[in-house]
């Protein structure tokens, strides 16, 4: 069974909180438009690809990191159905149910563009 | 003060939430085989459910409606980052390269995305109190 270590598994947590954290105070500070963006910013994905630099390296790292890239794409297109569809989920049930069925479509959602895309 | 311990929340999930993704898809990618699979978690709509979450908690449902469909557009910009990643780190061979080339679609993109949304939100308002008067 593989080993999973506790203390790379907490700097990942750190290293993905603060990401957000960071996006989440930069679109503050800017406001409008660029605080907008950068309100969407890749933070979750960019922290995951940078922290596979720490235990790979060189052509391993590259083809490591398409793979993750690959699945993060899946996820993304996944993510945009699950926010169109808690836009009217969530007036029609309720922020909580809403937001708790919009998950359900993300859940059901990207498994299947996956095995679309890349099958079993 | 009220103001800042709505923030305070507000950061605090998005940390719980941002960082469980990453440590989830980093036990995903120790344990399983499918690395594709396991990348899907990269892009667990973290950000987006805080931000509904304070929406909702602290506001009201059409508000946090309001904003999936904000989130909506920053997505397509993640979606267009993540794709010129993935393309160019298939083409060019480059790690550092491939993710510099990929911000720099993500903010051109997100850009566009964000400005298209906020004109048809400002428009579906102007359409609603248009309705709304009598």
């Amino acid at each position: 069974m593989t080993e999973i270590n506790l203390f790379p598994l907490a700097f990942r947590f750190l290293l993905g909180g603060s990401a957000v954290v960071a996006s989440t105070l930069a679109a503050k500070a800017f406001g409008g438009r660029i605080g907008g963006v950068f309100a969407a910013f890749p933070a979750v994905y960019l922290a995951a690809i940078l922290s596979l630099g720490l235990d790979y390296e060189g052509s391993e790292l590259l083809s490591l990191s398409e793979q993750v890239s690959k699945g993060a794409l899946v996820g993304m297109v996944a993510d945009i159905g699950c926010a169109l569809a808690a836009s009217s989920l969530i007036l029609k049930y309720g922020w909580k149910s809403g937001l708790f069925r919009a998950l359900l479509v993300w859940a059901v959602l990207a498994p299947v563009i996956y095995l679309a895309c890349f099958g079993f | 003060m009220i103001l800042m311990e709505i923030n305070l929340r507000d950061l605090a999930l998005r940390f719980v939430l941002g960082g469980a993704s990453v440590a989830l898809c980093f036990i995903l990618l120790q344990i399983l085989p499918w690395k594709i699979f396991a990348g899907i978690f990269a892009a667990f709509p973290a950000v987006m459910i805080a931000a509904v979450v304070m929406a909702g908690y602290f506001g009201n449902s059409e508000l946090a409606a309001e904003v999936t469909l904000g989130a909506s557009a920053g997505m397509m910009g993640c979606t267009v980052c993540v794709f010129t990643a993935a393309f160019c780190m298939q083409h060019l061979n480059r790690w550092g390269l491939s993710l510099s080339l990929a911000l720099g679609a993500w903010f051109v993109s997100s850009f566009v995305f964000v400005y298209l949304m906020q004109h048809f939100l400002a428009g579906r308002r102007v359409g609603k109190s248009g309705r709304a008067a009598p």
